[in-house]
């Protein structure tokens, strides 16, 4: 899951290089410097979205705990949900 | 443990003691001639300012503790810890993108970003404000801000006419809102939200017992059916609606729009409503949400009202920001639809729904400033849409990031705007609101059709004379790039909003769901 958010990332970090120079009508391969910036900064960005997300999903399960409440249906549906009971 | 609880509010002290280093220093340097482009140099230092405060709020280990400071005046919970956080980033964004309209339309004033900021530093006291009275005071810092910002182009008698008229609306509005706190305080004695949650949490058995049956009648005249209450709610009510530009009191927003600066139009357009929203969801859905039953008609007919209006108003526009405010309108009535069904998931899409707004709103405002036309029509701020026909051929990503937008403010499917749309549905059809479901769901039919003209103005109109624009800078484009992205990706991932608007009404509510 990591792996693939990363790489969606950095794919979308360097089209979004891409898209800002079609934005400016230049070649799209100007500057690639910051194609290559930007294909870090989206992996890592992917990383911390997948991360963001599961740590939101910790936080509410617990809440939902703290109120009596069974864990999120679909918690971390990738990986199965397992019911308590 | 005083010092400790207060110290929670360190971002605000920090934006508060930074807006007055920035007066000092602009005052100091704008004396000295050689300066030419000190907005600039403070426009940089409000944004680094902005993305301090940002740090340091990220820094609060607030989350589920719920800090109440100043004798309960202030709040410190996880909605006002989110809201702001969002708010910050958003004006963030809103900075980097006016500094070139500024520069382009010689807004050359130090105290345009000074403002900016006391705006925020009220918007932010209203997302934390927990008092009668220091959510006035909170809204009185921001709307002040925002009637100077109204009327800063000084050469233009458009401005000073549309900072004129906020001025006396808003003053206005301000008045009902402190009538309506003023019989509030007469009724209950006391101002606090919490003591309010408080006062009328009580069911009748529990207020006979503690008047005795005696009073009882009394009582139930004031607390339990309210009238005097719900007089004081209404006069709140219609005092925010007035912010909100929500019809019927709306008129306000499409002069003021069309007169003030795009860059502080900018500002309006997309800022504070979530800071009100925050304020209406505090005072209605948190302290008297024993009166949902009373308050929920009056805001259904509002909300109903706003979108038609929203959606009828908008098909004869010819400007294109007199159609950005009837949209704005619009989409304000769609909140307040989720708002009005009072449930668990009508607040979790009401706050999804307004994330969203805020973004494409960020979008559609970044474009219309980037949209600089050649020549003589250079200067022109105020586009109508026929200056729009050869965007196309003038730059035809742009049009394309332009129409995808638009086309996701309408609710189009492929779009985050049609998740979030569909959402305001649903929640109004689980809590049995057909009618408004229906009549929104057609609302939203017609509001599409002025959208599509802009995309048909675009790209269909085969006229041969037109109006080009200038190319667009590198680094505000990838800004636009940025939100654009975001946009798309939100419709294949829109799993963080979602849970993110969750935790807040999960923390929100009291209730077990």
């Amino acid at each position: 899951m990591g792996l693939t958010a990363m790489l969606v990332g950095s794919i979308s970090g360097t089209g979004l290089q891409m898209m800002n120079n079609a934005l400016q009508k230049v070649p799209l391969s100007r500057r690639p410097w910051l194609h290559v910036g930007y294909f870090f900064l989206g992996g890592y960005i992917g990383q911390r979205w997948v991360k963001l997300e599961k740590e939101l999903v910790i936080d509410i399960n617990e809440i939902r705990a703290d109120k009596g409440l069974p864990p999120m249906i679909a918690t971390n549906a990738w990986i199965k949900y397992e019911n308590p009971e | 443990m005083l010092i400790f609880k207060e110290i929670q509010l360190l971002p605000e002290i920090f934006l508060g003691i930074s807006i007055i280093y920035l007066i000092i220093h602009g005052t100091f340097i704008s004396v000295n001639n050689k300066y030419l482009l000190i907005q600039n140099s403070i426009l940089y230092l409000s944004i680094l300012i902005i993305a301090m405060f940002c740090f340091l709020l990220l820094n609060n280990s607030i989350e589920y503790n719920n800090f109440q400071i100043f004798n309960n005046t202030i709040i410190l919970d996880y909605l006002s810890f989110s809201s702001k956080a969002w708010i910050a980033l958003i004006s963030i964004f809103c900075f980097l993108m006016v500094q070139r309209y500024l520069a382009v339309q010689k807004i050359n004033y130090f105290e345009y970003s000074v403002l900016i900021l006391f705006a925020l530093l009220g918007i932010f006291f209203i997302c934390s404000s927990n008092d009668l009275i220091t959510a006035y005071l909170s809204i009185e810092l921001q709307s002040l801000s925002f009637y100077i910002m109204a009327a800063m182009k000084k050469d233009s008698a458009f401005s000073a006419d549309a900072g004129l008229k906020y001025f006396i609306l808003g003053a206005f509005s301000s008045s009902l809102f402190l009538f309506g706190s003023s019989i509030l305080y007469g009724v209950s004695g006391t101002t606090n939200f919490e003591d309010l949650k408080n006062l009328f949490f009580l069911t009748y058995l529990e207020y006979e017992s503690i008047y005795g049956v005696d009073n009882y009648s009394f009582v139930k005249h004031v607390f339990i059916d309210g009238g005097l209450i719900q007089f004081a709610l209404v006069f709140i009510f219609v005092s925010l609606l007035f912010k909100l530009a929500v019809a019927p009191f709306h008129l306000w927003s499409l002069d003021i729009y069309e007169g003030s600066p795009s860059s502080s139009t900018f500002f309006f357009a997309v800022v504070p409503k979530l800071a009100i929203f925050i304020l209406i969801i505090r005072i209605f859905y948190s302290s008297f949400f024993e009166y949902s039953i009373k308050w929920r008609y009056y805001i259904v007919v509002v909300a109903m009202l706003t979108v038609i209006v929203g959606s009828f108003g908008g098909l004869e526009q010819k400007k294109l920001k007199s159609l950005l405010a009837y949209s704005s309108i619009s989409h304000m009535g769609y909140t307040l639809i989720a708002f009005s069904t009072g449930t668990f998931e009508g607040m979790q899409s009401m706050l999804c729904y307004l994330f969203l707004y805020m973004i494409a709103g960020l979008c559609i405002w970044s474009i219309f400033l980037l949209l600089q036309l050649k020549y003589k029509y250079s200067k022109k701020q105020n586009k109508d849409l026929t200056d729009l026909n050869l965007l196309s051929k003038s730059n035809n990503i742009l049009a394309l990031f332009f129409s995808t937008v638009l086309l996701s403010i309408a609710g189009l499917p492929p779009m985050v705007g049609f998740l979030v749309k569909i959402g305001i549905f649903l929640v109004s059809i689980e809590a049995s609101m057909y009618f408004v479901a229906i009549l929104s769901i057609l609302c939203s039919v017609i509001s599409t059709f002025y959208y599509i003209r802009i995309v048909k103005i675009m790209y269909f109109e085969n006229s041969v004379a037109g109006k080009l624009y200038y190319p667009i800078q590198s680094n505000i484009s990838i800004l636009v790039v940025c939100l654009f992205y975001f946009l798309l990706f939100l419709f294949v991932n829109p799993t963080l909003i979602y849970l993110f608007s969750y935790k807040i009404t999960l923390l929100l509510t009291m209730t077990v769901v």
